[in-house]
């Protein structure tokens, strides 16, 4: 056997700061990150759809998915939800504060071989960040793609991400834009229902189009029943899968579903994959 | 790397393992493959037994309270301050440990009886078991297993009573298990259908507090299909007498009425028991928490001793330790008027007291938990006396009122914090000493790696502090302190760390003629007795029970600062973080309730609410909250005076209602 | 191969005091009662070759139990800094079978896309001389798995010894090897064309040997896991003699489960990693609590397909399982060894 050479380690966390953080919801917040390092930064890139290991020293890593454009470079942005203790400390950092970053991780969404094509976004609650990666994306590169719709839903007002750009994507007239919420509050006035209720509303028809969907579980699940009996193929139906990861680069085996690594093979899958997959 | 050679320090099957030295630390551990018990297995807790002892929650030096609160101290201050202020005589306790090593269980009794004076002595886990082990000894006239455990796998009959042993007592499983590929059958008999239970040509699941009533109709299936041994029937026994006119009291003919188990399958249980010469039958923690643990144990003794399943290989019965050093423990005499190896204290009062060079006390002292209300300072080793309480509301308040606490511990335990003074002990492997496994072992415990910061071996502490207190023990080794055991205790008699080391240790009673089987010569058959259970009714139609084999190693100190150890276990305390009640899925469907449902249970006493979680191995109409749970679900049962067993509080099955809440 | 040798068996410990000059010397060593591990020696002494195979493998000295990965602490801002181990090692005796997993290793973590830099690393710094096999222990089971009972050339080895009586034939097989040769040359004379006959002739002799069982070949079991075939009820019965210890993974040379922890250690914090297990229920467990493999009968099933399953095998280049027969040996519930579960998956029949 010969000698191997050691590579950079795929293990070895870079340095970056939080330059920014912006509430969200009462339990999510946006985070702006720059690498402490600037050859580091400049030289860092990603795609849509993947994912980045990120360390709170002292706690641990955890995975999570990019939430901004690569078109857009001063900066990269993860929208997270406070679940536990790894994601409550950082909440309670702020500009200036050290993290660890492995990066970019994972595949991405189809991007290139969808040109053309009419895109829908279909989003649920926590999922729109990953998506929003893609989105702005192709609003940088408009004239590359066809119709673009986007169908978003969370459970209340309230827990509506992104409100602000929301409204910017409400304004703009080369795209469809509709939310909706489980359950309306006080001030309310737009769609009320979840977000299945928004396909007739939209117009979504199956006719070269490719769906990009995120969101709980039980949504997508729903939103895949839905899109195949309207007739969408397999293939064009696009999700992310997750697993309790911990290397993130297809070593510890604790993401594994049969022998493919969500780390490595996914976390973006089409449906034709999923269902390919044994458990 | 090293490969250090020791006992594992868990439960009690008295595994041996390898652990990894590397610089220093504690790198991984490996099975002995050649040990009678291991074979070259393990269980999870000892894959991972390496890993509780660098945690850095390690207590590493005395801590001493002031101003409220616990603060950093020196030997000489922490030992001066108990020195000066531990009570004497019948107002102070001490509390040893099921997990230390003899040799720091024996020099803490000694400490007590000959420096502090008091006989108020006792370990944590031994109140839970002091009605099954008197019963088995007023049968048998042995409180211990009769057989060494690597027998159990040349047994024809294996009889599991009250014990879910795969999560539990794992290596004694595995002995069962290599039966079973032999052709063994199991009778299995419990409350919850075990992982065994799904292995056994018979699994009786008798209703909560019916199991007395099951086991006479057991015997009495025995008798009637004359499957006793026919030398007993020669024999002049008034005893015998008894035990048949008190059977004759019970009817088989609404015994499926009375258990839930029908005739047909206690029959069939009783021939298999019976019919084969290689029976075995095991007992453990399910009988530790029973309101009629000494009619079950009793109902097993005669059992045992009507078929004369005695005295040969691959028969017995074990009174399972989950602990990995319960049996050393009361070897050790650490329990009111009793000395080592089971000598009372006032036949061998005189030589201990010509031994020591001093005096003892004249009258057996307090056990637990009468002791923690009678006594004004404790001093406490190796145990969470509180966790460990069947009331731990009540133990914490005694606790609180202690004129002194001292805890001697591995980490920061809630006995601990209420503590004065904190001691930091080594961990097993950081240290020499043995350790007496369930079926009478004593093995070696071996340093492996130093203890961290200022921790020292338990048995070092005492020994310092006695010398304080005006005591000399010539202890400079662990070894010294056995060959002083050994000497006083005749069932000990000739051990050495040399011969422990020739071999995988040495049974007791070294002076046995029959090897590691007792053939105990006093058998007495005990009369049956079939204490009533509590019933449901209309209004409360399920009755609900405290399960003492879930989740057992949830709480313990050394699995919590286990990282991989702690992520197994408490996995159900994270799947429902406001604790849980198990039921049966059909059951559940019937009552319209739901996996996570917030339910509440009512009973005549008072009320509880839980999460509800289904579970197939809970019989129909029966509710079983975790042990450790029991707290939540206190204002079910009755006051203190409804269950008491030997002064120790017990949980009699309940009635309840169950509503989503 | 680059040449074959001789080594007199009175002689080979003198060999190995001259490897002790240069690198630490890893080999069988007898414990208590017949327990054989795997140790670092002081002396030639300790080495026992009294052996069928030790019960720890070579996994330990590669891919550790418990292996720190970095360092972090604060300096103003964060300083990361990897942890490496560089010691120079030679793991002497080790049989063809563990071999083989070292090479399944370099496939599954050494991989060149993505190495894994504390591997490659204690890989780097290790040498390998081999013990073949002239007779097959009670559980193993190389033969179906292509892993022994001796190896050609090429399949792993830096040096492969063959007891034929009164010496050892020596097959050097690299770059490596000649240096381990070169630690004391005048050890060593050449080897016959007899010699490398009679290690042929040996090699069919210990094949013969294995027993005609049919649960030492589980290629019919590969099939029916890999195209999922198998009846969920048999996994549900054969889990019931699961105790979910791990030892089947944690004692297996080519299982690599893993887990990452922080923690810190005098002020400095520490990333280690440590065997984790798909046996146990925690590995896949999610946040949220729900758990993809919920019953151990899905844990047994996850084992059996990540160990000899093709897709495994295509994705790895090399089938999972090297036939060591540990797993056998390792089991509290004494079935659930891979020939077993193997033969009961190609029977659909458990007893």
């Amino acid at each position: 056997m010969e000698v191997m050479e050691r590579r950079p380690n795929i293990y070895l966390p870079q340095i970056a700061r939080i330059t920014g953080v912006r509430d969200e919801t009462p339990d999510t917040k946006t985070f702006v990150f720059r690498f402490r390092d600037d050859e580091t930064h400049a030289a860092f890139t990603w795609r849509p759809g993947q994912f980045v290991e990120l360390s709170v020293f002292g706690l641990g890593e955890a995975p999570f998915g990019f939430a901004s454009s690569p078109t857009r470079k001063g900066s990269f942005e993860i929208t997270i939800r406070a679940v536990g203790a790894l994601t409550r400390a950082l909440h309670a950092m702020g500009p200036g504060d050290e993290v660890g970053i492995r990066g970019p991780l994972g595949n991405s969404f189809p991007y290139d071989e969808v040109q053309r094509r009419n895109i829908l976004f279909i989003a649920g609650g926590i999922g729109l960040p990953p998506l929003r990666s893609l989105i702005q994306n192709m609003f940088d590169e408009r004239d590359k793609f066809g119709d673009i719709t986007i169908l978003y839903g969370a459970r209340t007002p309230t827990d509506l991400v992104y409100k602000s750009e929301l409204k910017e994507w409400e304004q703009r007239s080369d795209i469809k834009f509709m939310v909706t919420v489980d359950r309306s509050e006080p001030g309310w006035q737009g769609n009320v229902g979840m977000v299945p209720t928004l396909f007739p509303k939209a117009g979504v028809k199956p006719d070269g189009t490719v769906a990009y969907m995120c969101g709980p579980p039980v949504m997508i699940r729903f939103v895949i029943q839905d899109l195949v009996s309207m007739g969408f193929a397999d293939e064009d139906i696009i999700s992310t899968l997750e697993r309790h990861m911990k290397c993130g680069v297809g070593k510890c085996n604790h993401c594994c579903i049969g022998h493919k690594y969500v780390c490595r093979d996914g976390p973006v899958f089409s449906y034709k994959q999923m269902k390919g997959l044994l458990e | 790397m090293a490969n250090v050679l020791t006992t594992c320090p868990f439960c009690g099957s008295g595994c041996n393992l390898y652990l990894k030295v590397e610089n220093g630390k504690l790198t991984g551990v490996l099975p002995s493959a050649s040990h009678p018990v291991s074979r070259g297995k393990l269980c999870i807790r000892g894959w991972y037994a390496h890993e509780f002892v660098s945690h850095p929650d390690r207590l590493r030096w005395p801590l001493v309270k002031k101003n409220g609160s616990l603060q950093r101290a020196s030997w000489d201050e922490a030992l001066s301050l108990i020195g000066s202020r531990l009570p004497r005589g019948a107002d102070v306790g001490v509390v040893g440990s099921a997990r230390c090593a003899n040799e720091d269980n024996y020099a803490l009794m000694k400490f007590a009886r000959a420096v502090l004076g008091t006989d108020n002595v006792d370990f944590s886990s031994r109140p839970q078991r002091v009605a099954d082990l008197s019963a088995l000894g007023s049968v048998l006239g042995v409180t211990c297993a009769t057989n060494p455990s690597p027998e159990l796998t040349g047994a024809e009959v294996i009889t599991i009573v009250g014990a879910d042993l795969v999560p539990e007592i794992t290596m004694i499983a595995s002995l069962i298990y290599e039966a079973l590929d032999r052709g063994a059958k199991l009778v299995v008999i419990s409350a919850m259908r075990t992982q065994l239970a799904g292995l056994a040509e018979v699994f009786l699941q008798p209703k909560p507090g019916a199991e007395p009533a099951l086991l006479c109709g057991l015997l009495k299936s025995v008798v009637d299909q004359g499957l006793m041994d026919s030398s007993l029937l020669d024999r002049n026994w008034d005893a015998y007498d008894q035990f048949v006119t008190s059977l004759s009291q019970f009817s088989l003919d609404n015994v499926e009425e009375r258990t839930g188990v029908s005739a047909d399958d206690i029959a069939r249980a009783a021939k298999l028991v019976g019919g084969a010469r290689k029976s075995v039958v095991l007992y453990s923690s399910g009988l530790e928490q029973h309101p009629a643990a000494a009619a079950m144990t009793t109902a097993l003794a005669d059992l045992v001793a009507l078929t004369n399943h005695l005295g040969q290989p691959s028969m017995g019965i074990y009174p399972l330790a989950r602990q990995n050093n319960f049996q050393g423990a009361l070897d050790m005499g650490l329990a009111p008027g009793l000395l080592t190896g089971g000598q009372s204290l006032t036949d061998a009062k005189q030589k201990f007291e010509q031994a020591w060079g001093c005096r003892l006390p004249d009258a057996a002292g307090e056990p637990l938990p009468a002791m923690l209300s009678s006594v004004k300072g404790l001093y406490v080793m190796g145990a969470d006396v509180i966790s460990g309480a069947a009331d731990p509301a009540a133990a914490r308040r005694s606790l609180e009122a202690m004129d002194l606490l001292v805890v001697q511990e591995l980490f920061m335990t809630p006995t601990a914090e209420l503590a004065d003074v904190v001691l930091p002990a080594a961990a097993y492997a950081e240290k020499d000493g043995t350790a007496t496994c369930t079926d009478r072992r004593i093995q070696l415990l071996r340093k492996a790696v130093d203890p961290p910061g200022e921790a020292r071996p338990d048995w070092q502490i005492i020994r310092d502090l006695a010398a304080r207190m005006g005591a000399t023990w010539r202890f400079d080794s662990s070894a010294a302190i056995m060959a002083e055991i050994a000497s006083l205790t005749p069932s000990y008699a000739g051990v050495t760390y040399d011969k422990l080391d020739a071999g995988w240790g040495a049974y007791w009673p070294s002076d046995n003629g029959a090897g590691e089987r007792l053939h105990p010569k006093g058998l007495s058959l005990q009369p049956v007795q079939c204490p009533g259970a509590p019933q449901a009714d209309a209004e409360h139609p399920f009755l609900l029970v405290l399960d003492p084999m879930s989740e057992r190693w949830t709480t313990d100190a050394t699995v919590v600062h286990s990282d991989m150890l702690r992520r197994e276990y408490q996995i159900g305390a994270a799947d429902f973080p406001a604790g849980y009640v198990e039921m049966n899925p059909e059951d559940a469907q019937e009552f319209q309730l739901r996996q996570g449902f917030r339910v509440k249970l009512s009973s005549a006493n008072g009320e509880a609410q839980l999460q509800l979680k289904l579970s197939p191995r809970v019989r129909s109409r029966t509710l079983a909250v975790p042990y450790h749970l029991r707290e939540k679900v206190r204002a079910l049962f009755g006051g203190p005076a409804a269950g008491q067993v030997e002064g120790h509080q017990v949980y009699p099955p309940v009635a309840v209602s169950i509503a989503a809440a | 191969m680059s040449r074959a040798l001789r080594l007199e068996k009175s002689r080979w410990r003198e060999w190995v005091a001259a490897l002790q000059k240069a690198s630490t010397v890893i080999a069988p060593v007898r414990l208590h009662g017949d327990d054989v591990a795997f140790e670092r020696i002081t002396s030639p002494d300790q080495i026992t070759l009294d052996f069928d195979n030790p019960q720890d493998s070579p996994k330990r000295f590669l891919f550790p139990q418990v292996e720190p990965m970095l360092r972090y602490h604060r300096n103003g801002g964060y300083d990361v800094e990897p942890l490496y181990d560089e010691e120079k090692r030679v793991l002497f005796a080790i049989r063809c079978c563990d071999v083989s997993a070292v090479r399944f290793f370099d496939l599954a973590l050494g991989v060149p896309d993505l190495p894994d830099s504390y591997y490659a690393t204690r890989r780097a710094h290790t040498a390998f001389i081999a013990l073949g096999c002239n007779a097959p222990c009670r559980e193993c089971f190389c033969v179906c798995a292509n892993t022994g009972p001796f190896l050609p050339s090429g399949g792993g080895f830096d040096v492969q010894l063959t007891d034929l009586g009164d010496y050892f034939l020596v097959e050097v097989d690299t770059s490596k090897g000649e240096e381990l040769i070169g630690a004391a040359p005048d050890l060593f004379t050449s080897a016959s064309k007899d010699d490398l006959a009679e290690r042929a002739a040996l090699d069919k002799a210990a094949e013969q040997r294995f027993p005609r069982d049919p649960r030492l070949y589980f290629s019919a079991s590969s099939r029916k896991v890999s195209v999922d075939s198998v009846e969920e009820d048999l996994w549900r019965r054969m889990a019931e003699w699961c105790v979910a210890c791990g030892g089947c993974t944690n004692i297996c040379p080519t299982c690599y489960c893993f887990n990452v922890t922080d923690a810190q250690v005098n002020g400095v914090g520490v990333r280690s990693r440590r065997w984790d297990s798909c046996q146990y229920p925690g590995l896949t467990r999610e946040a949220s609590g729900h758990n993809p493999r919920p019953e151990q009968l899905h844990r047994l099933k996850r084992r059996m397909f990540h160990k000899i399953s093709y897709q495994y095998g295509a994705r790895d280049g090399m089938q999972g399982c090297v036939g060591c027969g540990r797993c056998v040996r390792v089991c509290p519930g004494i079935r659930l060894g891979i020939p077993e579960v193997g033969e009961a998956i190609r029977r659909a029949e458990w007893k």
